[in-house]
């Protein structure tokens, strides 16, 4: 439950000791029998669609690199891969930002309250992405309701335009995407152990060092996992960047989208969307080379 | 005893499954059609004026379902589960799908009412698709902002921010924006295509800064007129009565339009393709022609049926004689080959800042 495990190392030794007993191809069977539903439906739904995309991307009717060079001979495509992650860059910081206090705060609350506030960031998640990306033209619009205000109190001269441009993306994104930051950072935050502040503080430590050296880094598969959740889901995002967006917020997935459902396109739509696959899947490599990324599948706690 | 019930009871259940499996197929086959359309209020004037007597009239059931991609055309076609028949679209995606490979079926003109062929406009009939009713793309503008005595009236006007400045919008697409940019570079009508490309671009360049939003749906374009965060675009003609039977302020300019017509296709290996042959020609008929363009103004095909419908309903249509003749007819062969590339084209254009 706590850090107090990590502390006394193993606690099931004699456990592992049995393990150890027996042999190992009747513990193999054992585990991969209750894997074998998952992996099976992983495999169906999963391993052969996504195979099929990348082999389409450089195979139809034969095996052809021109997609891929199409992708690096016209600027548009990389301009446009840059941009995408760019965004999601910046909806991932502008979610960490904002999702970690209300985790925090989350954290330090009785059950009740939790049970109280919890909605609040949940209920969003029932409404569709479509009706909430509308919503939001009519609140940031020029005749919207915070330009209605900002003019009717005389704060403004003209309408701000904080709507089809990067700030409405920005703004529609994170308000989408926030929960995913905030449920894994908060599950993370409620199984640290409040005792080790105490132990800071009584050290001489101030409550900002006791924040910074001991919370934040038992924190972090928090940060990290929300983080991930938050960038991988932006960098396809669709529906809001199309509408809240200006001339120039095109993302990858609307050249996709092109591409498969106007254009007929596929090997070119494959090739483009195995490349995106290809670049998230190198800056999570490359995450796991900065921070212990293992964490984030619970073995420390 | 329980026991026995409970196997009595499943092995009724497993009867009653097995009938429902097998009588399903055979049902579809006697008795329905599926129609797939964009919805919304057209949906609801194609049923009210075509479906629903064609259902009472021959007992077969209509099925809709939205909307029409040739995409999902293309992935039926290809895993060899056809669950569409007829499929409303336009030349563009015709164009499209045949070049992709056979998605679609022929359309056997000679299994259709000749009555109602007869009357059809040359452009509506195509080897795989029949006309379902003609729609375009037009100038439009706010009332309010632009008065009496000071309207655009054509592209050349659109192009011209000093005369008409503010907010615009146009589709984000090539096709419709590069016809619109060579019309305000002066290009006449009859010489529109072939497209000139680099021209076009060129063109485009200057109307850049003005352009708030490309709309991508054409439920968009409406939205910002009514919402005035632009004063002028580029509509789907369809979509300007809704709003000003709102009390919008808004009007179309049908000068120098883009027209353009739906087609009713058949998706290769329909499995109601005698039912779909038979909706599609009972759909020609210019009295329930008439009152679809009654209920949404969007032109018929035979023109038989415009003599039944008011002059101040007819003045509303992009098939209405006077509309007609100052159009454009949107020329989709032109586009099939260039659309690839021209399409990379815009959306680099697009990315460029200036």
């Amino acid at each position: 439950m706590t850090v107090k495990g990590e502390l006394t190392a193993h606690p099931t030794t004699r456990e592992g000791h049995r393990e150890r007993a027996r042999p190992r191809w009747k513990r193999w069977s054992l585990e991969t029998l209750t894997l074998v539903p998952i992996l099976a439906y992983l495999a169906v739904f999963y391993v052969y669609p996504l195979a099929r995309i990348l082999l389409l991307s450089v195979y139809g009717p034969r095996l052809t690199f021109d997609h891929f060079l199409r992708m690096v001979t016209v600027p548009v495509y990389t301009q446009v891969l840059m941009r995408s992650f760019r965004i999601a860059l910046l909806v991932t910081v502008l979610s960490l930002v904002l999702g970690y206090p209300v985790a925090y705060l989350l954290s330090t609350l009785k059950p009740r309250r939790v049970a109280l506030l919890m909605p609040v960031i949940l209920v969003p998640f029932t409404i569709s992405v479509l009706v909430r990306s509308y919503a939001w033209m009519a609140i940031l619009g020029r005749q919207g309701l915070v330009n209605t205000l900002l003019g009717r109190l005389g704060l403004t001269q003209q309408p701000l335009e904080i709507l089809y441009n990067e700030f409405g993306v920005l703004l529609g994104m994170v308000h989408i995407l926030l929960p995913f930051f905030i449920l894994p950072a908060y599950s993370v935050m409620i199984r640290i152990d409040r005792d080790l502040l105490k132990a800071a503080s009584i050290m001489g430590a101030t409550p900002a060092r006791g924040f910074l050296e001991v919370f934040l880094p038992l924190s972090l598969p928090g940060i990290i996992g929300g983080g991930l959740l938050v960038f991988i889901q932006a960098l396809g995002f669709f529906v809001t960047p199309a509408l809240l967006g200006g001339p120039r917020d095109t993302m990858i997935s609307m050249l996709i989208e092109l591409q498969i459902s106007q254009l007929l396109n596929w090997g070119f739509a494959a090739a483009l969307s195995s490349v995106l696959l290809i670049a998230t899947l190198g800056g999570f490599m490359l995450l796991t080379r900065i921070v212990r990324v293992p964490i984030l599948w619970g073995e420390a706690r | 005893m329980t026991r026995r019930i409970g196997w009595w009871f499943s092995g009724a259940m497993g009867a009653l499954v097995l009938v429902g499996i097998l009588s399903g197929p055979a049902l579809a086959q006697k008795g329905e059609v599926v129609i797939v359309t964009y919805g919304g209020t057209a949906a609801d004037a194609l049923r009210e004026a075509h479906w629903k007597p064609f259902t009472a009239e021959t007992g077969i059931v209509v099925r809709e379902e939205t909307p029409p991609t040739p995409a999902k055309v293309k992935a039926m076609v290809e895993s060899g589960n056809v669950v569409w028949d007829i499929v409303e679209m336009d030349l563009n995606w015709i164009i499209s799908l045949q070049k992709a490979g056979n998605y679609l079926e022929k359309i056997p003109v000679n299994q259709l009412p000749a009555k109602y062929v007869a009357a059809l406009d040359r452009e509506a009939i195509n080897e795989h698709g029949i006309g379902a009713f003609y729609w375009a793309w037009v100038l439009a503008y706010r009332t309010d902002v632009f008065k009496a005595g000071n309207r655009p009236k054509s592209w050349a006007d659109f192009w011209d921010v000093k005369r008409f400045p503010g907010p615009r919008t146009l589709q984000d697409s090539p096709g419709s924006n590069m016809e619109f940019a060579l019309l305000a570079a002066g290009k006449k009508p009859d010489s529109l295509y072939p497209l000139d490309p680099d021209l076009a671009f060129k063109k485009l360049d200057e109307i850049r800064p003005s352009i708030k939003k490309y709309w991508d749906t054409g439920a968009l374009a409406p939205q910002l007129l009514a919402d005035k965060e632009v004063f002028l675009g580029s509509v789907y003609s369809g979509r300007i009565k809704h709003l000003q039977d709102q009390g919008i302020p808004v009007e179309i300019e049908w000068n120098q339009g883009l027209l353009n017509l739906d087609y009713w296709t058949i998706v290769k290996g329909a499995k109601n393709f005698n039912n779909a042959i038979k909706l599609i020609g009972y759909m020609l008929d210019p009295a329930r022609q008439a009152k679809f363009a009654k209920l949404i103004p969007y032109g018929p095909v035979n023109k038989e049926a415009l003599p039944l419908i008011s002059p101040e309903v007819a003045r509303q249509l992009p098939s209405y004689a006077e509309n007609k003749k100052r159009m454009i007819l949107y020329n989709s062969e032109w586009w099939g080959p260039h659309r690839e590339e021209l399409n990379e084209r815009w959306q680099q254009w697009k990315l460029t800042t200036k």
